[in-house]
């Protein structure tokens, strides 16, 4: 089976360029995932940098560029894949070698999002509880695993990268908007506020095409223009 | 401008105007087809009528307003040097400004015109 794999290594390269490699296909078992090729690559050629970690879809450190298209590897069949398998960083954010790029800006952008519950009422003797139906607003939004696969996608994030929160952000900003327990409803509609932090998704959607966990972030970019008209009424 | 018009009024603004566009143009479009006026005085005849002037002007206003909000976009998309990217905005919207003051002008002769006619 035949690989074409982007290379880049600052301290060596002068530029990045894309190396061919080819696996035996003896070697390849059924059910074989991207990721179990690539660890079979780096025996051949240890100098070949990719993250992982889980090997199942959970961690979210493979994030890489397959085909065109961003995906986990280790949850990306080897048998559907177009041949040479074109591989290459996530778009949009600084390599730092190889398959492996800087998330510094896309962990800004998260942290942007203020991803956690604000509430500053007393605490009470047992949990903050929550309805069944509370809970269930958060379903499709707790599952992200932050492998950067949809804002590296979003072509708007490509453009405004440092302005733009991107769609991963923008879905965790939802998940806290949409909790029953959180107080800060008002403080974060304001700081999605302008024309950059939220208006640049043009609902492109291309965040919810690429999402390994099946997310729908243009869904809760679309809740929280809801409930930003809702509060200027 | 506020920061809220910026942002959440512009994106109200080009649903709104999306949605009178639509209205309009179907309308428009149907009018033209079923009884398309046989020549200028029937244009004109039209064209005086109050409501159709209202709408019309209406119309222009809301393009001229949707436009604004999509080339906007698109130049905080990819225009990035902030000298540049105000001096595009401020010739589109004097272009767009111009434009729609220019249609208002055309249709107000023509209702002018149709009253004299109807007089």
């Amino acid at each position: 089976m035949k690989f074409s794999i982007y290379r880049y290594d600052p301290d060596q390269d002068d530029k990045p360029y894309m190396r061919d490699y080819v696996l035996d296909d003896a070697r390849i078992e059924p059910g074989m995932m991207l990721l179990d090729a690539l660890l079979l690559l780096k025996a051949q050629d240890e100098t070949l940098s990719f993250r992982r970690s889980c090997g199942e879809g959970v961690c979210g450190s493979d994030g890489m560029n397959i085909n065109g298209r961003n995906g986990l590897a280790c949850v990306t069949p080897l048998k559907n894949l177009a041949q040479p398998v074109k591989l290459r960083p996530l778009p949009g954010l600084p390599v730092i070698r190889d398959l492996v790029v800087d998330l510094a800006q896309f962990y800004s952008q998260y942290r942007a999002a203020r991803p956690w519950l604000i509430n500053d009422e007393p605490c009470p003797e047992v949990e903050r509880l929550q309805t069944p139906a509370e809970r269930e607003r958060l379903d499709g939004l707790y599952e992200c695993i932050l492998c950067a696969c949809c804002s590296t996608a979003c072509p708007s994030f490509w453009w405004n990268p440092d302005k733009f929160l991107g769609p991963a952000a923008l879905l965790q900003s939802w998940r806290f908007l949409a909790d029953s327990r959180d107080r800060a409803t008002e403080e974060r509609l304001d700081g999605l506020e302008g024309p950059f932090r939220l208006f640049r998704c043009h609902t492109i959607m291309n965040c919810v095409d690429v999402c390994p966990k099946g997310l729908n972030p243009t869904r809760a970019i679309g809740h929280i223009k809801e409930l930003m008209v809702k509060r200027s009424l | 401008m506020t920061r809220a018009a910026q942002g959440l009024r512009a994106w109200l603004l080009q649903r709104f105007t999306a949605l009178y566009l639509a209205a309009f143009l179907v309308y428009a479009v149907a009018r033209l087809l079923l009884t398309p006026p046989a020549g200028y005085d029937q244009w004109l005849a039209w064209m005086g009528q109050p409501l159709t002037g209202v709408a019309l002007t209406l119309f222009v206003a809301a393009l001229a307003l949707h436009a604004w909000v999509g080339i906007r976009d698109v130049l905080i998309d990819y225009v990035h040097a902030v000298w540049l990217r105000l001096s595009l905005m401020a010739v589109v919207a004097l272009l767009l400004l111009g434009s729609g003051l220019w249609v208002t002008r055309a249709l107000l002769l023509a209702a002018m015109r149709a009253a004299q006619v109807g007089a």
